[in-house]
């Protein structure tokens, strides 16, 4: 079914929520009025993130009355594969670069919050002894990251706004245990990803190189977001409001309680409460009435700025061959939903 | 010979339905080219990884830097796993040595030992080709081992009848009886080899036909990955094609 | 009739070969078989004794005490007065099913022996085709064994034990997988060859017309435990008659195959 053209499903699944009582052959979860999901498939990356909270107390069993399959992954890749797939609903915490990719290609799903605006969270760090202090240093230098990752993408921004390719700087594909092992053996001089492993090489004779400013302001941007397959929301629009309801719940408490927070992320996320508070204080968390404005996510029917950040994204994605084609700014528009947010606000 | 005609026209009928079923699932638009590219994308997909290359290296680099990695790997691995077959088989000390070692290692998935390869050897080329060495080792170990435990036992009997020493038996005898499992180790080897590359291209890649296949698949460029999985089939076919026609030379004499 | 004056013990000073109150078994405990036991036989050079016997009566296990493969578990084989304590090329051994080496031409085959001993090239060619003349295999020196027919690859056998000059030649049912006319036309080089060199031969054999047939001694051996029931002269192998048909239709033979075969059929029912 599900490697089929989507409308497919889609009909499908609305024949299901509507024709129910006139065929009675059919099964739905519950007939009565709002129907919800009998289960859902929520992809999560194990972090420092005030979801966590929310994933810990089972806020969202709770508020959608459902069973929540948690499916933890390493990469947005993953997510844009299993949605692609249909064995994901939600996908949270997937980076802007993979989400570009995934929109650009057609994947059945919607933007529907930002969890955070990375920021200075996912940096430069590289290695004190090797003595970088201009960009240029980098020439001839090994530099990892994650290929794919919205880190991956801000590290190939800071070579081509600087006028250095790939032939000046080594860039190599590393998973982040894999980068710090590389960091700790002394193949790599320097590295380009978030915490932990930003932590930890941090920890073995690594040093801050500062990039993100200058970047942002280069139209680099890149932000962690929760996107839902286009169908799941058609279908059960009141779980995916229930899902952001709780995900508003969790950040109510990082910002007034940051301590209480810190301990049960910590806790989730297997690390102490001093570490996630560091961490998590690295991230901007875009509060929902701030994603609404203009400069974000914007108001439904509106349209903000992300859009176009996703664009230029996919633009660079496609002079890397990662992606074939970048479409019109419209389906970066049309690929963000903020109506559920709006209504997570009611 | 009456048999063989009917044989072939099966084998054109499978790839014919195949053909057919692909055309008419994507020129159809039943699936999307996300899920299945059409042949005219393929073909585009080909041309343009042949011209422009694929990430900072061209489309034979990548297939130049693999097939590099392959024999390598896979000549140090078979040949060391020969000589330590060779031994295992012919003495049952070095086999009680060894032998906890290969069998465990044999069945044991290479993913799970990647990371310790890349904390011991680093990311560059050594890890990569020790990781293929230890895919090929126990199964090149384990078919020489058994090559020479098969000797049949009156073959080694007239040997000493002629009046060949041990070393002569094992070197006249031994060896030449061992060589047709070592050839079918070998060919066994490959495919592990060739299995294993992908999960050696993944330490710290950007280079490699493998490597390509796994950074296409995270962007879910369905096209290359497909020109990515064509281009690595044709070469394991070419391979294992050389090394039958290397085995039907050597030992000629096998099985008969 | 058994005839036990004539047969057992009956250890010469002039013997070339010699088991002296050999016993082989195998395993220990309630496992333990008694393949061998009480052997005593010797012959003298140039002999060619036959043994014959009932299935599994350890003609096979008899050979591997001379052949050097098997170690007695009791007494003990000499030959020119040494004990014997492994395989050496001074005893040529043909097996039943031919175990030439697949990967070497006829020719490598034959001059394996010499080659082993690091024989001279030029020598060694000389072995090789003169003994491959001989055996009718010189145009065939290039092919591989399994080119040949059954009866070539055991006349290769042979000529390869034989390359080595070894001073007594072992076969355990080297005709045995042959078809009938095959075996009669080895039988006859075998005896050419044995009548040209004037080599020692131990021949075990299933068959008994074989065994008088080529034979300058035949032992008869009983079922297992293994013990020699009768050594008999057969006088045939030494005539200058050759014709088979004949030679295996006087009376004497006929004579001589039914006592033979007598015995074996009490041994096997007793």
């Amino acid at each position: 079914m599900t490697l089929f053209d989507t409308s497919a499903s889609r009909r499908t699944l609305l024949k299901a929520s509507l024709g129910v009582a006139a065929t009675g052959v059919l099964t739905a979860p519950r007939i009565a009025r709002a129907a919800g999901p009998d289960k859902i498939n929520i992809a999560y990356f194990v972090g420092t993130s005030p979801t966590m909270i929310a994933k810990g107390d089972g806020w969202i069993e709770e508020l959608t009355k459902a069973k929540v399959n948690w499916i933890e992954v390493g990469s947005g890749a993953e997510i844009n594969t299993a949605v692609a797939a249909g064995s994901v609903d939600v996908g949270i915490g997937i980076g802007s670069a993979p989400t570009a990719a995934g929109l650009s290609q057609g994947i059945g799903y919607e933007v529907v919050s930002i969890l955070d605006n990375i920021g200075p969270a996912e940096e430069l760090t590289v290695r004190t002894s090797a003595n970088i202090k201009t960009v240029a240093d980098l020439k001839g230098k090994k530099v990892g990251t994650p290929f794919g990752s919205t880190s991956h993408f801000r590290l190939l921004g800071l070579l081509k706004t600087n006028g250095l390719t790939q032939k000046d700087v080594t860039v190599l594909d590393l998973r982040p245990d894999a980068l710090v092992a590389a960091w700790q053996r002394g193949d790599i001089d320097g590295a380009y990803v978030w915490a932990p492993a930003k932590s930890k090489i941090l920890a073995a004779g690594g040093e801050v190189f500062r990039t993100y400013d200058k970047l942002e302001a280069a139209g680099y941007v890149i932000a962690d977001l929760i996107v839902a397959r286009t169908a799941f929301t058609q279908a059960y629009p009141d779980a995916v409001v229930a899902i952001l309801k709780a995900g508003n719940k969790a950040l109510d408490v990082w910002t007034k309680t940051p301590d209480k927070a810190a301990e049960l992320i910590g806790k989730q996320a297997g690390v102490t409460a001093a570490v996630a508070k560091e961490d998590l204080l690295q991230y901007d968390f875009v509060s929902p009435e701030r994603q609404l404005q203009p400069d974000w996510l914007g108001a439904p029917g509106k349209g903000g700025k992300f859009a176009e950040v996703l664009q230029g994204t996919a633009k660079f994605l496609v002079e890397q061959k990662s992606i074939r084609s970048v479409p019109e700014l419209a389906v970066f528009q049309k690929g963000i939903n903020t109506a559920p947010l709006v209504k997570s606000l009611a | 010979m009456a048999l063989r005609i009917p044989l072939r026209a099966w084998t054109v009928v499978s790839a014919l339905v195949l053909a057919a079923a692909w055309l008419t699932l994507t020129w159809g638009g039943f699936v999307r080219d996300l899920f299945l590219p059409p042949p005219d994308q393929l073909w585009d997909a080909f041309n343009d990884l042949a011209t422009d290359g694929y990430k900072n290296r061209t489309l034979w680099e990548h297939l130049q830097i693999s097939l590099w990695r392959i024999f390598a790997g896979f000549v140090t691995g078979a040949l060391a796993g020969t000589f330590l077959g060779l031994a295992m088989g012919y003495w049952r000390g070095v086999a009680a040595l060894a032998s906890p070692f290969v069998e465990f290692l044999r069945p044991l998935p290479q993913l799970a030992y990647l990371m310790l390869l890349i904390i011991w050897f680093g990311i560059g080329e050594t890890s990569k080709i020790i990781l293929l060495f230890l895919a090929a080792l126990p199964v090149s170990a384990v078919a020489a081992r058994d090559g020479v435990r098969n000797v049949p036992a009156q073959r080694i009997h007239a040997a000493r009848t002629l009046g060949a020493t041990e070393w002569q038996v094992f070197r006249h005898v031994v060896l030449p009886s061992a060589l047709p499992e070592i050839f079918t180790g070998a060919r066994i080897g490959v495919g592990v080899v060739y299995g294993t590359l992908i999960a050696a291209e993944i330490i710290a890649g950007s280079s490699g036909i493998g490597w390509m296949i796994l950074d296409a698949g995270r962007f879910l460029r369905s096209d290359y990955v497909f020109v990515g999985i064509i281009l690595i089939g044709l070469m394991g076919v070419a391979l294992n094609g050389a090394l039958v026609a290397l085995e039907t030379r050597l030992v000629h004499w096998a099985g008969r | 009739m058994p005839d036990a004056s004539g047969s057992v013990a009956r250890v010469s000073s002039e013997a070339f070969v010699t088991f002296d109150n050999v016993g082989v078994t195998y395993g220990s405990g309630a496992a333990r078989v008694a393949a061998l036991e009480n052997i005593s036989l010797s012959f003298r050079a140039g002999d060619f004794v036959s043994i014959v016997g009932p299935s599994g009566c350890g003609k096979t296990t008899l050979m591997q005490t001379l052949a050097g493969f098997l170690k007695p578990s009791h007494g003990r084989v000499t030959i020119e007065g040494r004990t014997v304590d492994g395989p050496g090329a001074d005893r040529g051994v043909v097996f039943q099913q031919p175990a030439l080496f697949p990967w070497l031409t006829v020719a490598g085959n034959a001059g394996f022996g010499p080659m082993l001993r690091g024989a001279a090239k030029s020598q060694r060619t000389e072995v090789v085709e003169r003994n491959l003349r001989m055996a009718g295999l010189w145009d065939f020196r290039d092919r591989y064994p399994y080119e040949l027919s059954g009866g070539m690859q055991q006349r290769l056998a042979i000529v390869r034990a034989l390359a080595n000059d070894p001073k007594i030649l072992l076969m355990d049912e080297p005709f045995g997988a042959l078809d009938a006319l095959t075996r009669e036309q080895m039988q006859e080089e075998l005896h050419a060859v044995w009548r040209r060199t004037g080599m020692t031969v131990l021949l075990i054999t299933h068959s008994v017309e074989e065994a008088i047939y080529l034979g300058t001694d035949v032992v008869v051996m009983s079922q297992r435990p293994g013990r020699i029931m009768e050594r008999i002269a057969a006088p045939f192998a030494r005539r200058d008659e050759r014709n088979s048909r004949a030679v295996k239709s006087l009376p004497e033979f006929v004579a001589m195959r039914e006592h033979v075969l007598s015995l074996i059929w009490r041994s096997g029912h007793s």
